[in-house]
């Protein structure tokens, strides 16, 4: 076949499939691996991945020292473990500076030294290694790095800018050419930048910072968006959406610039400017209100990665009529990281593949589903769960991550997250207001009459017995105002026990007050018998959490 | 005969014959020969009455197929679009994409000669169509079982484990 069907055709092919579909297809014959290692392939399957917005986004994660992606394409969210063959050092803190082209900057610092590697997954791993010795650099100034490509040089760049804290009037540029692998310094910028990654979109650099005659930290004077042009090597400044807060970061969402307002331990909203430079073109996409008992601490750890359409692993990119979108969040909250995906359901007339059909946050709709779950495999047990609430009361979203070690694992400790889950939903509604609350459970009731947590309602992939150390729920469908934890408030109180370090704030955990109904199963009893009733279930809707509180919650304002 | 005077009918649609690797005439109406982009593109420097394209890559049995593949979608965009201007809510494009999943559940020889027809002439959504099957036929697969699903000679020099 390949000798016959058509160069482009193969490319094309290729093009369409995942990154460890690509590396074993390497295999298959001189011509394929010629193909698959043709720089323009890289390009070519980097534009698919773009333009296809379902076919197989790829996010890449760093925990540690252990690099994931993740199919965004696919229902259930999957994770691999990516191989490479970076030698990082044991106490080296290791980040992504940027990503171009299907090309992954990353850097790994020590206490002396930086490596900068600019990274061709596809390749086996090729890479390029930037050594930078920090001695070397200047003193008392903030270094914010970026990476992209110059269209006129035809030269991926390592852009770097070293901001100083005083007594300066400009900060410095330097490029790093991947052609000659040198550095060279290039025109000044007269800004004050904070030192985080340049955002890259549109072949230009985006960090925030402020004029040097403006302090920093004043709250008087405005944040700019600065962008950098890859090609033109200079700085300019980009307009702001009309909204007044002064605390943002940059994202990049689908190739659009994104802006994040965030107060600090109470929401984020995402704006997005849907023409380049447009000022008008600034758009609201959604608000997301932090609940204070959420575990994660701050809203700024919330980054919104990609528009995720549910389906199956391939081509719905022709979506019509009813179209889904998600989000992808990834939450980091320490150095061991927690990834937690959220999914919205957007009712949205206009059949599109890319944000720029969305509507703002009044199309998000009552019809929210939820699903996530990113399976990492950790050196180190971690369980995490977390509630993200639209704006909409109540909450519309529970999302439940969890992950630990086997050697750690104990069935107890199972319960312990499983219940996690539960009471988290719970607090959530005891927090509300009574006539929100009844609409909560409405919102809440499946439409079918299921009973309480029907057995299969939570389920476990692999009960995180010695060789597992993976754990996903899966909960279809939760009736609140049923869940009466009464009977077993012992053991209740124990489970509180267990989570109260994760909600520093609240106390409404110690016992939530619900209605109780008759004859209602102790939920661990059932937690139990679900678990046992997994062990050979058909193994529903792949290892992923559903909540899905069906219709009733009103539009956001 | 009179239908034609008549100015309510439909002047009778032109057809142009499309010949087969193997001698076979297929007659089809234009607009759906024109769905090929190879076609289309001499279509205004041939003489009116010399619509014949002899097509020497492509099998009848192929042929056939592709004559339908683009019949349907030529009728059915006519429907969506129908429906469309009268505002009427149609599943129309559902119930194509449901029909071209069920057209391209081929076998791997088939699907091979679709992919090369459809290329050869230069049908977009077509050749979209098939590469997206080949590429899910693929996904998932070992070297070994896609060089014998593809029939691929084995002359790969790499060692899948060896790193670079």
């Amino acid at each position: 076949m390949s000798d016959l069907v058509p160069t482009p055709v193969v490319e094309n092919i290729l093009s369409r499939l995942p990154l460890d579909s690509i590396a074993r297809c390497r295999c298959v014959s001189k011509s394929w691996n010629a193909i698959i290692t043709d720089p323009f392939f890289v390009a070519m399957h980097f534009k698919q991945t773009i333009e296809n917005t379902n076919n197989l986004i790829k996010a890449m994660f760093l925990s540690w020292h252990k690099l994931y992606s993740l199919d965004c394409g696919t229902y259930d969210h999957k994770v691999s473990e990516v191989s490479h063959q970076f030698q990082f050092r044991r106490n080296d803190s290791v980040a992504f500076l940027g990503s171009c082209n299907g090309l992954v900057c990353l850097r790994s610092r020590g206490m002396k030294d930086m490596n900068i590697y600019v990274w061709n997954p596809y390749k086996g791993g090729q890479c390029v290694q930037i050594h930078i010795t920090l001695a070397h650099q200047k003193s008392k100034h903030r270094v914010g790095y970026g990476f992209g490509y110059n269209a006129i040089a035809k030269d991926y760049q390592v852009v770097r800018v070293l901001s100083y804290c005083t007594g300066y009037r400009c900060s410095e540029v330097e490029v790093f050419s991947l052609r000659s692998m040198s550095w060279r310094r290039v025109q000044d910028a007269p800004y004050n930048i904070i030192p985080l990654c340049g955002k890259l979109v549109n072949g230009a650099l985006h960090w925030t910072g402020k004029h040097y005659t403006k302090s920093l930290y004043s709250p008087n004077s405005p944040m700019l968006v600065l962008a950098y042009d890859m090609s033109r090597e200079s700085f300019r400044e980009l307009p702001m959406p009309n909204y007044k807060k002064i605390n943002f970061y940059l994202e990049t969402l689908h190739g659009y610039l994104c802006v994040n307002f965030y107060s600090h331990h109470s929401f984020v909203e995402s704006w997005v400017m849907k023409n380049y430079g447009m000022k008008e073109s600034w758009t609201k996409l959604f608000r997301i209100k932090k609940d204070l008992t959420s575990p994660v601490k701050a809203t700024y750890d919330w980054v919104p990665l990609c528009f995720i359409n549910k389906g199956g692993l391939v081509r719905n990119s022709d979506i019509s009529g009813r179209m889904r979108l998600g989000f992808l969040f990834c939450v980091a909250e320490d150095f061991r990281s927690v990834r937690v995906v959220v999914e919205e359901t957007l009712r949205s007339e206009t059949p599109s593949k890319s944000i720029a059909a969305t509507r703002p946050t009044s199309t998000f709709s009552s019809a929210s589903k939820l699903s996530c779950v990113l399976k990492f495999k950790h050196p180190k047990p971690y369980v995490q769960a977390l509630v993200l609430a639209l704006d909409s009361k109540p909450p519309a979203f529970l999302i439940v991550f969890a992950l630990f070690h086997g050697n750690d694992a104990e069935p107890q400790f199972l319960y312990h997250h499983v219940c996690f889950a539960l009471m988290y939903l719970i607090s959530c509604t005891t927090l509300s207001k009574p006539h929100e609350r009844a609409r909560y459970s409405a919102a809440l009731a499946p439409e079918t009459a299921h009973p309480l947590l029907p057995a299969n309602s939570i389920s476990c992939d692999h009960l995180p017995m010695a060789e597992s150390e993976e754990l996903a729920f899966n909960i279809d469908s939760l009736n609140v105002e049923n869940l009466a934890l009464r009977s077993e408030i012992n053991w209740f109180t124990k489970i509180a026990q267990f989570i109260k370090p994760f909600f520093p704030r609240s106390n409404s955990l110690s016992l939530p007050i619900l209605p109780i109904s008759e004859g209602i199963e102790p939920v661990k009893e059932l937690l139990e018998r679900s678990s046992d009733s997994i062990r050979g279930d058909e193994g529903k809707t792949n290892n992923s959490v559903v909540c899905d509180p069906g219709k009733g919650i009103g539009p956001l304002n | 005969m009179k239908d034609s005077f008549n100015p309510s009918i439909e002047p009778p649609k032109k057809t142009v014959t499309l010949v087969s690797s193997d001698g076979y005439d297929f007659e089809v109406e234009e607009e759906v020969a024109l769905e090929s982009q190879v076609i289309k593109d001499g279509f205004e420097d041939k003489a009116v009455d010399d619509r014949e394209y002899l097509l020497f890559n492509v099998h009848s049995d192929t042929l056939e197929l592709i004559i339908k593949y683009c019949e349907k979608h030529v009728s059915s965009r006519k429907s969506i679009s129908a429906a469309a201007a009268s505002s009427s809510s149609s599943n129309g494009e559902e119930a194509l994409k449901e029909w071209d999943e069920h057209f391209i559940s081929v076998d791997t020889n088939t699907l091979y000669d679709i992919l090369m027809a459809a290329d050869y002439l230069n049908i977009k959504s077509l050749l979209d169509l098939a590469i997206q099957k080949v590429a899910d036929t693929i996904h998932g697969r070992s070297p070994e079982q896609i060089r014998k699903k593809f029939n691929i000679e084995n002359d790969s020099i790499i060692d899948p484990w060896a790193s670079e």
